[in-house]
Order: C-alpha cells, then sequence, then structure tokens
C-alpha cells in the first residue's frame, strides 16, 4: 500500500512515504487516520508531495497548516507538488505571477470558438447564439463572462444540469410575455424573448417579459443593449443561486443579480449600465487570486458574518453587497421582480448550480422595454457628461463607453489579446 | 546524570585538555603540541590575524567560548604574541582554566613543547582531584541541529526531537537551536512562542537579516536554501524546510535569542543567532555552552563537534544504512506509525547513556570539525 500523510488539517498537499508511479492508488492519511485514495497524475518520489485538492494558481501551499508557498500554475489534485509548482515568498525573482497574452486575429477566433461550440453542444441554434455572444464578450473585453465561463458551461451541460433539447413554452396577455425556458441554457432562453419582443415591439410598443425555469445568462448587458437596438430603452434583470448577505450574516441568501439598463446611442453604441449588486464578482475575485494571489480587502463575507480577504477562506465565504444593506437591498428589490414574479424559487431556494447535483438551477428573469423616440435626449445626456468639468486626469466616462472602445479597436485591429486560459480553452484542452 | 564540576559552577559531561591556536599562523604548534599530549583536543583557528570590528570580536568571544565549555577541563591556548591570546583570555568566564604559551616569548618551537608538557603534568594532577558528581537537569543544555534535511527530518526526526526539547524543557533543562536562516517562512509560528515585544522584534531583526545578505548579494535562497541535495529529497521551499526545522524546537516558549559567539545566559529554550552551515553552526552551539548537541539529518551529514559530543539521528533508512558507522539513532521505523514520543524516549536513553560517558559514533570513529564563521574580509 503506497501512502502519504497530510501533516496539518488545512493542509492542501500531503507527503509520498514510499516511491508512487502515475497512475497508482495513495491512501491519504491525517495521524494515522484514513482519508481518502488518490489516483497520482505523475511518478511521485518518496518524500515529495503530491496536491490533495485543486489548487488554483496563485493561491497559498499548505503544510504543516501553514503556508510554504504560491503555486505557480493550477494544480491538479493528484499530480506532484515540487519547485516547478511552488514559489517562495523568500525568492528574488519573485515577481507577481502573470499569465502570458497572446494575440489572435477574430477570424481565427471565430473558427476556433465555432469548432469548438460543435464538439461539445449539440443544438445548432444553442451554437449559434453562443457564437455571437462569447464574441462579443471577447471584443467587449468582458473577461469574466467570456470563453472562461465555457467549460463550466460544458460541464453543466454534461450533467444535464442545463437542458439542451428544451421544450419552450410561450405565452402572451397583452404585453406581458411569459416564458418557460425548461432549463435550458440562459443564453438561449433570452435570445428566444429577444426575438419575441423585436417582432412585437413596434405594435406593443412597452413589453415586460418574464423569463421563468431558466439557468445563467451570461452579462446581462449584452441582452439590454441588444434590446436597445430596437430603438427601445430597456431594463434586464434576473435572480441566481444565493452568494451574497450584508455583514452580520453567516450565510448569503440572496444572488449578487445583475441589473442593466440601455439604450441605443448610434450603430454599435450604447448606453449600457450594467451592475450587479455585489461590490465585485466572484469571477473578478477568483482572476485576481488566480493572476496575483490575493484578494482586496471589503470584496468577501466569512462564514462567521465578518469581512475577510484571506485565501484561506475563499471557498467558505460570500460577496458583500455594494454599500452593503443598500446593495442587499436593491437585490431583494430585483429577486421580488424576478423569482416572485414568476412565481419561481427565490433567494436560497434557488439550488447552487455545480457540485454536480441534478437539482435545476430554474432561476427567472425579466425584461422590460419601452419604444420611443429618445435618441437625441440621450445623446444629450452623453454630451453633459463628457463635457463637465473634471480634475485634469479624470476623463468624464459614461456607462458603455469603455465596452463601446474596445469594440471599435478590436475590430478595427482584427485581433484582440488573450490570456493563456482562454487559449488554452480555445483549443479544447478544458 | 553524572559530571565534572567547574570553577564557574557549570557541569561538564567531558573532561577534556584542549589545545587552542589564537590564530592561524600558530596552528602548526597548536598541532605539534596537541601530538605530544595524550587525549588533548586540538582545536585550530581558521584566521585570527588581520581580522576586522566584529569579526575579530566574534572570534575572540567563539574562542572564549569554547575554552569556557564545561566539557572542557583546562585549555592550554597557543599565540605568537602574548596580546592575541590575551584578548581570549578578556573574553573568558574561567580565565584560571587556561594556561598561556607565548611563541614570541619563549625560546623556540622545542621550549614551547616543553612549556605545554609542564602544564600537562599540573593538569594531571588536579584532574586526579575531581571527581564525577551528581547534577540534574538544570544544569543540562543541549544544543539543536539540523543539516542535508530531507522530508524525513520534519516529517520525522525534528519532531521526535521537539518532543524530547518539550520534556527536556519541563524538567527545567535549557536547549539551543539556531539557524535563523531556516526560520524563514516560520517567522509567525516562532512569534507565538515569545512573550516579550522587544524579544520580538529581536526574531524579526535575526531573521530577516539573512534574507537581506542574500538578497544584498542578488542571491535568490532558492538554490542556495534549499539546498540542490534538500530540493531532491523533496523540500521544494525554505518556509517549507524551515517548518520542518522549527519542529524540533517543540512548543515550549522560547526565552532568549543569543548573538552569534556570545553564551547563554537564560535557562530554557533559547535561539542562537548562527549561519546554519554544520560545522559553523555546531562550533556556535559549542561556544554557547552545549553539553550535548542533537543533530537530525535526511540525506546524511556526518561530522560531530570536537567539545560536545554530537548525537546524529536520521528518519531516513537509505541514509542511515550508508552512514551506519556515524549515525547514532536510526528513527525510520516510525514511517508508519509517526510516534513521536516512542522517537523521543528512545533520543532521551541515548542521551543519558553519552551524558553518562558512553562516546558517539563520531568521537569514536575522530570524526569531529570546528570552524568560526566570519561575515566579512581580512585587510
Amino acid at each position: 500500500m503506497i501512502k502519504a500523510i497530510k501533516s496539518g488539517d488545512n493542509d492542501n498537499v500531503a507527503t509520498l512515504l514510499s516511491f508512487a508511479k502515475k497512475n497508482c492508488e495513495i491512501n491519504i492519511f491525517s495521524k494515522n487516520i484514513f482519508i481518502e485514495k488518490i489516483k497520482s497524475k505523475s511518478e511521485v518520489p518518496f518524500g515529495h508531495k503530491i496536491a490533495i485538492t485543486d489548487i488554483r494558481s496563485g493561491s497559498k501551499i499548505l503544510k504543516y497548516n501553514e503556508k510554504i508557498g504560491i503555486a505557480k500554475k493550477r494544480i491538479l489534485k493528484g499530480s506532484l507538488v515540487h519547485i516547478n509548482e511552488i514559489q517562495s515568498h523568500f525568492d528574488v525573482n519573485n515577481k507577481p505571477i502573470k499569465d502570458k497574452n497572446y494575440k489572435i486575429k477574430i477570424i481565427d477566433f471565430k473558427k476556433k470558438l465555432k469548432n469548438l461550440l460543435k464538439i461539445h453542444i449539440k443544438n445548432k441554434e444553442i451554437q449559434k447564439v453562443l457564437e455571437n455572444y462569447f464574441l462579443e464578450a471577447q471584443l467587449k473585453n468582458i473577461k469574466s463572462h467570456g470563453i472562461k465561463r465555457l467549460p463550466l458551461m460544458i460541464k453543466r451541460i454534461q450533467n444535464k444540469s442545463i437542458n439542451i433539447e428544451p421544450k419552450i413554452k410561450k405565452k402572451w396577455e397583452g404585453s406581458k410575455l411569459t416564458i418557460d425556458a425548461d432549463n435550458t441554457l440562459g443564453h438561449y432562453a433570452m435570445i428566444l424573448a429577444i426575438r419575441e419582443i423585436k417582432k412585437n415591439i413596434n405594435k406593443k410598443k412597452t413589453i415586460s417579459c418574464i423569463i421563468k425555469r431558466s439557468t445563467h445568462f451570461g452579462y446581462s448587458g449584452y441582452y439590454s443593449s441588444k434590446i436597445a437596438d430596437f430603438n427601445c430603452i430597456s431594463f434586464v434583470t434576473s435572480n441566481g443561486p444565493s452568494l451574497m448577505s450584508p455583514v452580520g450574516f453567516k450565510e448569503p441568501i440572496v444572488s449578487n443579480s445583475p441589473l442593466s439598463i440601455s439604450a441605443k446611442i448610434d450603430r454599435n453604441k450604447f448606453f449600457e449600465l450594467d451592475l450587479a449588486t455585489s461590490v465585485s464578482s466572484r469571477a473578478k475575485i477568483d482572476n485576481d487570486v488566480k493572476s496575483l494571489g490575493v484578494i482586496k480587502e471589503n470584496l468577501l463575507i466569512n462564514n462567521k458574518g465578518n469581512p475577510t480577504n484571506d485565501i484561506k477562506e475563499f471557498d467558505e465565504s460570500f460577496l458583500m453587497p455594494m454599500q452593503n444593506y443598500k446593495g442587499f437591498g436593491l437585490a431583494l428589490g430585483l429577486e421580488v421582480l424576478t423569482g416572485v414574479l414568476s412565481n419561481g424559487p427565490i433567494l436560497n431556494e434557488i439550488k447552487h448550480k455545480d457540485k454536480s447535483n441534478k437539482n435545476k438551477e430554474s432561476i427567472s428573469h425579466f425584461i422590460f422595454a419601452v419604444k420611443g423616440n429618445y435618441k437625441k435626449r440621450i445623446k444629450s445626456l452623453i454630451k453633459i457628461i463628457e463635457n463637465s468639468k473634471t480634475q485634469k486626469n479624470i476623463k468624464a466616462q459614461w456607462p458603455g463607453l469603455k465596452r463601446f472602445m474596445s469594440f471599435k479597436n478590436n475590430l478595427k485591429n482584427n485581433f484582440f489579446i488573450i490570456d493563456e486560459f482562454e487559449k488554452r480553452i480555445l483549443n479544447n484542452y478544458l | 546524570m553524572n559530571g565534572y564540576k567547574r570553577s564557574n559552577n557549570s557541569v561538564g559531561i567531558r573532561n577534556y585538555t584542549v589545545i587552542m591556536s589564537a590564530a592561524d599562523n600558530v596552528n602548526p604548534l597548536a598541532r605539534k603540541i596537541s601530538k605530544e599530549i595524550k587525549q588533548s583536543i586540538y582545536i585550530p583557528a581558521s584566521y585570527g590575524r588581520g581580522q576586522l570590528g566584529l569579526d575579530h570580536e566574534n572570534f575572540l568571544n567563539c574562542m572564549a567560548g569554547i575554552a569556557d565549555n564545561p566539557n572542557v577541563f583546562k585549555t592550554i591556548l597557543v599565540s605568537m604574541d602574548g596580546n592575541s591570546a590575551d584578548w581570549i583570555i578578556q573574553k573568558s568566564k574561567r580565565k584560571k582554566d587556561i594556561y598561556k604559551i607565548s611563541f614570541m616569548e619563549s625560546k623556540g618551537l622545542m621550549d614551547c613543547v616543553k612549556k605545554a608538557l609542564k602544564y600537562q603534568k599540573l593538569i594531571i594532577q588536579e584532574m586526579k582531584k575531581i571527581k564525577r558528581v551528581k547534577f540534574n537537569y538544570k544544569d543540562l543544555i543541549i544544543g539543536l541541529e539540523c543539516g542535508g534535511s530531507d522530508t524525513t527530518s520534519g516529517l520525522i526526526a525534528n519532531p521526535c526531537v521537539g518532543n524530547f526539547v518539550d520534556d527536556l524543557i519541563k524538567k527545567k533543562g535549557s536547549a539551543i537551536f539556531s539557524e535563523p536562516v531556516e526560520c524563514l517562512g516560520g517567522e509567525e509560528s516562532l512569534l507565538k512562542r515569545i512573550k516579550n515585544k522587544k524579544l520580538k522584534q529581536k526574531l524579526l531583526n535575526t531573521i530577516y537579516k539573512y534574507q537581506k545578505i542574500a538578497n544584498d548579494n542578488k542571491i535568490s535562497l532558492t538554490g542556495v536554501n534549499p539546498t540542490p541535495d534538500n530540493i531532491r529529497g523533496g523540500l521544494s521551499t525554505i518556509e517549507e524546510k524551515s517548518l520542518g526545522a522549527i519542529s524540533k524546537s517543540g512548543s515550549q516558549e522560547i526565552v532568549d535569542i543569543i548573538d552569534f559567539g556570545k553564551k547563554i545566559k537564560k535557562r530554557g529554550l533559547n535561539l542562537l543567532d548562527a549561519p546554519a552551515a554544520a560545522v559553523e553552526n555546531l562550533t556556535a552551539l559549542s561556544a554557547a555552552g552545549c553539553q550535548v548537541i542533537l543533530f537530525t539529518t535526511g540525506g546524511g551529514n556526518p561530522v560531530g563537534n570536537p567539545i560536545s559530543p554530537t548525537i546524529k539521528i536520521t528518519a531516513n533508512k537509505k541514509t542511515y544504512k550508508s552512514f551506519k558507522d556515524l549515525i547514532d539513532i536510526d528513527l525510520s521505523f516510525l514511517i508508519d506509525s509517526l510516534d513521536y514520543t516512542n522517537g523521543s524516549l528512545k533520543i532521551a536513553k541515548k542521551v543519558n547513556l553519552i551524558i553518562n560517558n558512553k562516546k558517539t559514533l563520531s568521537e569514536k570513529n575522530n570524526y569531529l570539525e570546528s570552524n568560526i564563521s566570519r561575515f566579512g574580509p581580512s585587510i
């Protein structure tokens, strides 16, 4: 029997007590108590360490309950952890670990994305929807909701928590549209709703759309701006699995719901207010942990109800609402517009998406669109913002400007920048 | 436990006569004398002339510390001019036990040897008078060192020594651990074991001094420490090595930090500021007053100190096999049980034997060396 010893309760590595070949079963012990069997992903010599969980790039390697360094890269459970994987804090060559960047031509990106979606997603219509969505997310440089989300999405399609052969039902009552999305991909449900809105908005002028039994749809500005393109002012929000509570709560009860308001300014140019009700998104914090190995202050709350920026507590912590109680209140208000209005699950009735449970996520979205002739006024609004007096090095910005600029520049250059992780995804190393 | 009472009330477990050089230019003379005098121990000087400031001070303190070690009965201090010997004697707390021979004040080489033999006669006469007396833990100081560390050091050997040290401190004995460079990354756990605020700051200054030396010389501690053999043994970073190394100091309060070359002042667990290299470190531990040193090794480090009997311990089966005639305790059988109490009992038994005049393997095989660290150039 090959044994490895875990020296501290919080350790994420164990020390081998004999030599292990690749694909060997290794028995992990802590103080003589058997914990679990792990398969070795590589050869591990006597006395060397093996990862007993997946370890994020940039997070702490713990042995004897203490930090012995930072992970230089993502380390998979069962692989060797040694000098190529750990960076000492005391190394003079110690620099923040940053992913390499690569240029990719838009045409090549499109081709690779198309192939990738073909391999993993059978439904052709959903393929098409995601192609457009991911291209725009990358062009607008919304990294946290770009193709980095694809691996998780594919996993959820594979374990059937997302239904890609849905029977979607729609129902019109006056200007109220209700859609039952049959647990399909949120992106697809939203695009179907938008098609329906496009067909009817000229006649109805105002449409409220409630989508129930749906799943995560990416970033909400994408959809509000799509609707704004029909010369509408639009509002989009959603609920989701609970990830957030204010300081003092020991568990998260509400999602960090997105809300976006869009209006068209010109071709491809939108006023696009896109917010979440938390201070920062989980994806962004995760990215910081991966690339810098740190968490900024006042983003997370631990399970004792206190603010934290300790990486050790990352997995057990939840998101802090923006302005604490105000963000919490806003999220609850949005919950009324979604879960309450759709008669679907609310707050922590919504089951957590991953962790391989078979429960369908079943979240609700809400869209509100008003047709109108507002272009002059929105241009004036932009102008007032741009012409307002500011400090020397502060440029007055309006919601959507950053996204518009990256979109414009990337299209002009015909290429954009992706990082190591995105490159790996595109090359189908999921 | 039985030992030899000294003039300053310390108790030695050996009764050595030391022939010491005050500077490197009299090493051949001291060596010649030590050959004439049976069972004497020769302590050469690596430098001693042209050393400056702190380096010179360190050298004198260390030499005086060796002469004052409780295991030393008498010292014959050989020097070129009287002055260099006097400097050492001034630092000593047992001035009466040092006999001085100055080359310049003698009539040549053979005259010096004659003088030494005269002193030897006196020493033998006095030696007859002293008897081994009982002593208790209050007078016992044990040094702790590790070398050629690998995973088994941190996993088995050092925690066993740590258990032993905890017992020793509870019995009012003292222990000195060293190698502050191998505390880098373990500062937090050490700080928790210090009560005094000033001492906490001193700990950090002492530890970071070595990082600064490395950084100032544009050396990455990776590659130097952990050393290539540490890395082959499975240690990836200085933090990991440190945490394993620190475990040999047990869990008791740290009462004082001893400067390089200085002697222990407070009884209990002490940290000594000295470089990690084994021979230099053992010498500093001996100069600080240790009667016995426990030396854990992973990949194998055979060396012992000539004044303070050095008990070599390993938990690496392979190492035990290849260094069998130099390693006193094999703990590799603990790899399955990780029973540190069992390991510490085994160590305690051996320490007791060594104290009561049984020889360590490095003493038996004369694999002994001493050398004083230096930090700057000579001019």
